[in-house]
């Protein structure tokens, strides 16, 4: 579970700051017709060996965080630093040493594997790419991981096909820590998945995460997941950033009235029936057509003439983040 | 109460190059009247084949019934001919998981609801063709405003994609409530949704059902939705049904090992979660006995062997093992 936060923070891994990107809508003839601003404005910072969670509901932007983070998009607006290195900034291009050190899981890891090559090669072509190793050298490191996930060695000469598809997601996750990687960005890496499974999978990145020093940005739309294994959490709403906190406090006192939405929306075993008093009306606006002022004005029970005019900012009260103009008001 | 729905030792195969894949093994299911079942177990398990046999609409051809029968308000689905033709569709209807795959994108939402009330909603002069088009557009409409769309006359004249995922549950539910069934199927109608839209929809199709008077089965992998939603929770394991029971006793006392361990997967703060070791077992070579003994902690010869029938404890809870959990074991595992 967590570690305790009490301890003397670490410094930021990564360091997210006014980050934007915007796509452009086009039209007929390919013309400009406007902007869909997938991620507004967005700033927090992840400290070294936390398991950082961004929620959010289809559309929020979340994924296009994680693919900026990672370089797939070039942002708008707005700066990235690894490690007090900027590794993203409009019209940067980014070098290929920073590839190793941050990696990006897709929902499936094992369905990245060729299945024309053995194991083995996958799990070379990695270092092969970014290192200079000799072949003795780069075998010695494979084996190692590949004990470190939980896989026979005889599996290295099978291909993916021959193995259960469990362990084909142990091995994509060990091509990823192949190269030694500070940072890994989770997207969505148990949506689809039987919670049978989801456990295991869970179990999993946790001891991977002790056993590699790693440190997670873990997106997902999933509460319970993210509860279980984040350390803090950002929630997300249309491109930016609602709420952001230690796990235990946003999920225990949620302050954005849409955190508590959300939290009010999943489903409580044992609890009573949420969907008997459920007030939350709609769903997401177009995000190429974002309301004025707070976006999430036009579903807000709070919602007044202020919001539609001022556009909050994430205020902080010791480390949690809140970006709405009444919440100090629904605090007292 | 008689059961609306009563499904009994139902065996049922698929013909494959390799041998037939037996994916229900004697299933004992029943819905009465008004009454929510949840349907609930991994993927692989036999849920949808379940619901597909219900409705009749299993690959013809390539399906060997071993045993059993389904009988939905007196008429045998699966043996049922013109009789059961006439029930799918006005006694049973049917929500599917994917809203976005299922409706035609070349037509308007309008001709759509249109063509389902011409052949299947109820007439009440017994003509079928002319003079009910004003009739049928209001009570479409009025179903719509019901499953609380907004502008339903403007939705009528939209095109499929330009709803979003929320809207077109919603009309998937307003389809199937139309022609005033007595049974609804739906397939895991909120997977593919954000879960403030889930709450919007798993809310409305329990408020209808009950106001209605409409008995829903439910199917879903989904244990939060289940608990949301269900009068009774019934829980397959690889084609057979390991368990039966009320809501809160099935959440608060689970008898069958899988239930059990299935509600420990579930991540919940201040623990971690323990996943079940394996998986499924291919409905081509079952393992003898009960399916889930290779995976079960609690597994000893007997299990090997003879299949555990399906045993009524008390107050309703059924559950096949032959050795249930009891209330006060300790757990399965350390």
């Amino acid at each position: 579970m967590s570690e305790p936060h009490m301890s003397v923070p670490s410094p930021a891994l990564l360091d997210v700051s006014g980050l934007a990107r915007h796509f452009p809508v086009r039209g007929f003839l390919n013309r400009r017709v406007g902007t869909l601003r997938a991620l507004d404005d967005v700033s927090f910072s992840v400290r070294k060996g936390e398991v950082l969670g961004i929620v959010g509901e289809s559309g929020c932007g979340k994924s296009t965080l994680g693919k900026t983070l990672m370089g797939i998009h070039e942002p708008t607006q707005g700066e990235v630093h690894l490690a007090g290195t900027r590794i993203a900034s409009p019209g940067q291009k980014r070098a290929a040493a920073v590839r190793a050190q941050l990696q990006y899981v897709y929902q499936d890891p094992g369905a990245s594997l060729d299945p024309r090559w053995t194991l083995r090669r996958s799990l070379h072509e990695p270092l092969i790419i970014h290192t200079g190793w000799s072949r003795a050298k780069r075998e010695e490191h494979v084996q190692a991981i590949v004990k470190a996930v939980g896989l026979p060695q005889a599996h290295l000469d099978l291909y993916p096909h021959e193995i259960s598809g469990g362990q084909q997601r142990r091995v994509g996750l060990a091509r990823i820590l192949v190269l030694g990687p500070q940072l890994i960005i989770f997207d969505e890496p148990t949506s689809g998945l039987d919670v049978s499974v989801q456990a295991t999978v869970l179990a999993l990145f946790r001891d991977l995460r002790r056993e590699f020093d790693l440190t997670y940005l873990f997106i997902s739309h999933d509460l319970a997941v993210v509860r279980s294994i984040c350390d803090r959490v950002v929630v997300m709403y249309l491109g930016r950033i609602v709420e952001i906190g230690q796990t235990a406090e946003v999920f225990s006192a949620p302050r954005h009235p849409y955190t508590r939405s959300l939290l009010a929306a999943a489903p409580r075993i044992g609890g009573p029936r949420v969907t008997e008093n459920f007030t939350l009306q709609g769903e997401p606006p177009d995000p190429s057509n974002v309301p004025s002022g707070c976006r999430f004005r036009t579903r807000c029970p709070l919602a007044i003439q202020a919001c539609a005019e001022t556009e909050p900012q994430v205020e902080f009260e010791h480390d949690h983040g809140i970006a709405c103009l009444r919440w100090r008001e629904q605090a007292a | 109460m008689s059961a609306l729905l009563d499904i009994s030792k139902l065996s049922l195969a698929f013909r494959t190059e390799k041998g037939p894949a037996r994916v229900l093994d004697m299933i004992d299911l029943a819905v009465k009247p008004g009454e929510i079942v949840g349907l609930v177990g991994e993927s692989g398990c036999g849920k949808t084949t379940l619901a597909r046999a219900i409705l009749g609409t299993l690959p013809e051809g390539l399906t060997e019934i071993g045993s059993g029968h389904i009988r939905l308000d007196g008429v045998d689905m699966l043996r049922g001919g013109k009789a059961a033709e006439s029930i799918r569709g006005r006694v049973v209807t049917f929500v599917p998981q994917d809203p976005f795959a299922s409706f035609n994108p070349l037509f308007r939402i309008g001709t759509q609801i249109a063509d389902l009330m011409r052949w299947k909603a109820p007439r009440p002069e017994g003509r079928r063709w002319g003079g009910h088009r004003r009739a049928d557009e209001d009570a479409a409409i009025a179903m719509l405003d019901a499953v609380q769309l907004p502008q339903p006359r403007a939705i009528l004249a939209k095109y499929p994609h330009e709803l979003s995922g929320g809207q077109r549950q919603r009309v998937m539910i307003a389809m199937a409530l139309l022609p005033q069934p007595q049974l609804i199927i739906a397939d895991e109608p909120t997977t593919a949704l954000d879960v403030t839209v889930q709450a919007q929809i798993l809310g409305l199709l329990r408020r209808l059902a009950v106001e209605r008077g409409v008995s829903v089965l439910f199917t879903t992998h989904d244990l939060g939705a289940a608990w949301e939603i269900c009068d009774r929770v019934v829980v397959m394991y690889a084609g057979q049904t390991a368990e039966i029971a009320p809501r809160e006793a099935f959440f608060a006392n689970p008898r069958h090992p899988y239930t059990r361990m299935l509600l420990d997967s579930l991540p919940e703060p201040g623990r971690d979660p323990v996943g079940i070791p394996g998986g499924v077992p291919s409905p081509l070579t079952p393992p003898g006995g009960c399916r889930f003994n290779p995976r079960c902690p609690r597994v000893t010869e007997i299990c090997r062997e003879t299949r555990p029938a399906l045993a009524e404890h008390e107050g309703g809870h059924l559950v096949a093992c032959h050795h249930p959990v009891t209330a006060d074991a300790e757990a399965l595992y350390v």
